[in-house]
């Protein structure tokens, strides 16, 4: 008895003087090891990997769009007008004489901003519903699933293409029409955890120490049920920026002459016939992001896959 | 429950669906600044004072809450309005004429999804982690990256510029009439789909071009749902190979061809099958896209058109008409799950 009781203290001690990040190591040491045998799972996955390298490429390229844009986002040069690919212009030049190449670096930082914003908000609408939904059961459950639903049951593309006509075509209102129509898969997944987890033994305990349900919600409930979350946010940010650039290749996004991923395709399909550089790489670049998102996201389903962590 | 006392709870749950579904862009499209509700009803020469009547007598100044409900109202005998971005023809005929075109496009889909998509999936699955499956699956991930109306305009150019093998838009050749068939004791001419109107009617040029229009944009529009079930046939046929009747299968000696196409696959499709059925409302929405580029006359170029205009009788018509099909289809789907796998229960 005396000589654990002296194990004991000697830890605690190790433990103080290790500080507060000592301490938050300690604590979370389960969930360290947990993540550093996710990250030796997805090291050993190719695709995931090539998919994680796309992404980070183009989130750099979309930050550093003005140091390594050779031209303008706006830049017109009215003597080169729909030259093909060439050392000045690496994917040619479009209809007004601008570079395609620094277009479509330009287009990154529209594309991927999109994207972001609109998962973020879907999922936050997403949580607020699907956990209240979830947690409380009973009528609430029933009424806001029928909600969840009627937005299910749209076009959604039809639905996304009202919405934007309704409020006027501009990128901003193609992610309020996008958050709209994205937001009820999530509170669909959200809810389905939450009501798994709320018949766990820790929620109980929350509640019999006098948690609110707020507080539970909050602090319990939903950084528990956010892995399937994020396994769909990364697949969805593909969804997102295909949708995003298919709306404003029908005209319901940004102007003529923006650039934008979406706007360049259709601006250029005009001249398909005689100038295919200008849709060929914007609609190259368009996949290649989708297709990081999607392998990236591909992987970590694989990871959290309880089939593969044995 | 019995299977009865299922679908009428279903179609129960369906009516607050619809409702909200109505509300919502009947909400949404009447509120446009700079839109005049009365543009339907009104001539060249409509006076002002014509005008006003016109607004008094289908109650376009009412409160926003009162028009709803006489849309409900005329709802319920199928008046879904007049088109305004159609030369003012009900609603209900327009769609009535731009619905098979799509109906032809997204069943055509299907089968390709079908044909192509099931075998590879399971020959992924049979060569799991091989290159085969390598490949299936690099291949699957891009069906879902690629931009549809990108791979439209490359397919228009390949095909069509360069090798000239398919026309570049439209059901038929520019000049050709529809198909027609007349057979005794039916009395109709044509179904709208031209693949079958020009069998029944054994008219073989324009079989022949109505098969070459509908290739390129099926295709396009199958690309995805494509990739989505073949990996829906990879994963179910991987987990169908772990359960313990194929072990029994094999044990009993039977061979490898028979414990996967008889044993596996008959279990393995039956996820696939909700897959296939789940995406049919899925190919309708995406028509929208394809519809536009290959100039096919159907739902979804008459939707885009509608919204460019703000048309809103039309808009709300192919929002309720493509809904409706989809919430079906879904249903339709449960039912034969429940059919195909006897452990399932209605709930």
């Amino acid at each position: 008895m005396i000589t654990m009781a002296a194990t004991e203290a000697i830890t605690i001690t190790e433990i103080k003087k290790k500080g507060r990040v000592g301490q938050w190591l300690v604590k979370n040491d389960s969930r360290i090891k947990d993540l550093q045998y996710s990250i030796k799972l997805f090291s050993k996955s190719p695709l995931a990997v090539l998919g994680l390298f796309i992404i980070l490429f183009f989130v750099f390229v979309a930050i550093s769009a003005p140091y390594i844009a050779p031209y303008g986002d706006s830049q017109r040069n009215w003597y080169e007008i729909m030259k093909p690919p060439s050392a000045t212009h690496f994917f040619g030049t479009d209809d007004m004489g601008g570079d395609v190449f620094s277009r479509i670096i330009w287009g990154s930082r529209v594309s991927l901003y999109v994207g972001f914003v609109v998962v973020l908000s879907a999922i936050v609408i997403g949580a607020i519903v699907g956990g209240i939904s979830g947690y409380f059961g009973g009528i609430i459950d029933e009424l806001m699933m029928r909600v969840t639903d009627i937005f299910l049951a749209f076009p959604y593309l039809i639905f996304a293409m009202v919405i934007c006509a309704a409020l006027g075509r501009s990128t901003q209102n193609i992610m309020i029409a996008l958050t709209i129509t994205w937001w009820p898969s999530y509170a669909r997944i959200i809810r389905g955890q939450a009501l798994s987890i709320r018949e766990q033994k820790y929620i109980e305990s929350a509640k019999a120490v006098g948690g609110s349900d707020s507080h539970i919600i909050l602090r319990h409930l939903l950084p528990n049920s956010l892995s399937p979350v994020i396994v769909q946010s990364t697949m969805d940010l593909g969804g997102v920026i295909l949708t995003a650039a298919a709306l404003s290749f029908i005209g319901f996004g940004a102007q003529p002459g923006a650039a934008e991923w979406g706007r360049m395709v259709s601006d250029g399909s005009q001249f398909m016939m005689t100038a295919p550089w200008i849709v060929t790489f914007t609609g190259l670049a368009i996949l290649i992001a989708c297709l990081g998102f999607n392998l990236f996201g591909d992987g970590l389903r694989d990871i959290m896959d309880p089939k593969m962590r044995r | 429950m019995k299977l009865r006392d299922y679908i009428l709870r279903r179609l129960l749950l369906l009516i607050p669906v619809l409702i909200g579904i109505t509300f919502i862009t009947f909400f949404l499209t009447h509120n446009i600044p700079g839109y005049d509700p009365a543009t339907p009803w009104l001539k060249d020469r409509t006076s002002p004072e014509a005008r006003q009547l016109i607004i008094q007598q289908h109650h376009l100044d009412d409160p926003i809450v009162i028009q709803y409900f006489y849309y409900v109202s005329d709802l319920s005998h199928l008046d879904l309005g007049l088109s305004a971005s159609e030369a003012n023809r009900p609603v209900a005929d327009v769609l009535a004429t731009f619905f098979p075109a799509t109906f032809e496009l997204t069943v055509t889909s299907l089968l390709i999804c079908i044909v192509i998509g099931i075998p590879i999936g399971i020959i992924s699955a049979i060569k799991k982690d091989k290159w085969p499956d390598h490949i299936v699956r690099i291949f699957s991930l891009t069906g879902i990256s690629v931009p549809v109306f990108w791979f439209a305009l490359i397919m228009q150019y390949v095909l069509h510029k360069e090798f000239n093998i398919f026309p570049l838009g439209g059901r038929l050749d520019i000049g050709t009439v529809a198909p027609t068939f007349n057979i005794p004791f039916i009395p109709f001419h044509s179904t709208g789909l031209y693949v079958l109107d020009s069998i029944l009617g054994g008219n073989l040029e324009t079989l022949r071009q109505a098969l070459l229009h509908l290739v390129m944009p099926s295709f396009c529009l199958a690309f995805i749902s494509l990739a989505v079930v073949a990996r829906m046939t990879r994963s179910s046929m991987l987990e169908a190979m772990t359960q313990d009747y194929i072990r029994t299968a094999r044990s009993k000696g039977l061979s490898e061809r028979v414990v996967i196409f008889k044993h596996a696959l008959r279990n393995a499709l039956i996820p696939t099958t909700t897959v296939v059925g789940l995406m049919f409302g899925g190919l309708l929405s995406g028509a929208v896209l394809t519809e536009t580029i290959f100039y096919w006359p159907g739902i979804g170029r008459y939707a885009t058109g509608a919204i460019a205009s703000m048309d809103y009788s039309s808009i709300m018509g192919t929002t309720l008409l493509i809904s409706i099909i989809y919430i079906f289809s879904n249903l339709l789907v449960d039912i034969i799950y429940a059919y195909l796998d006897p452990r399932i229960k209605y709930g």
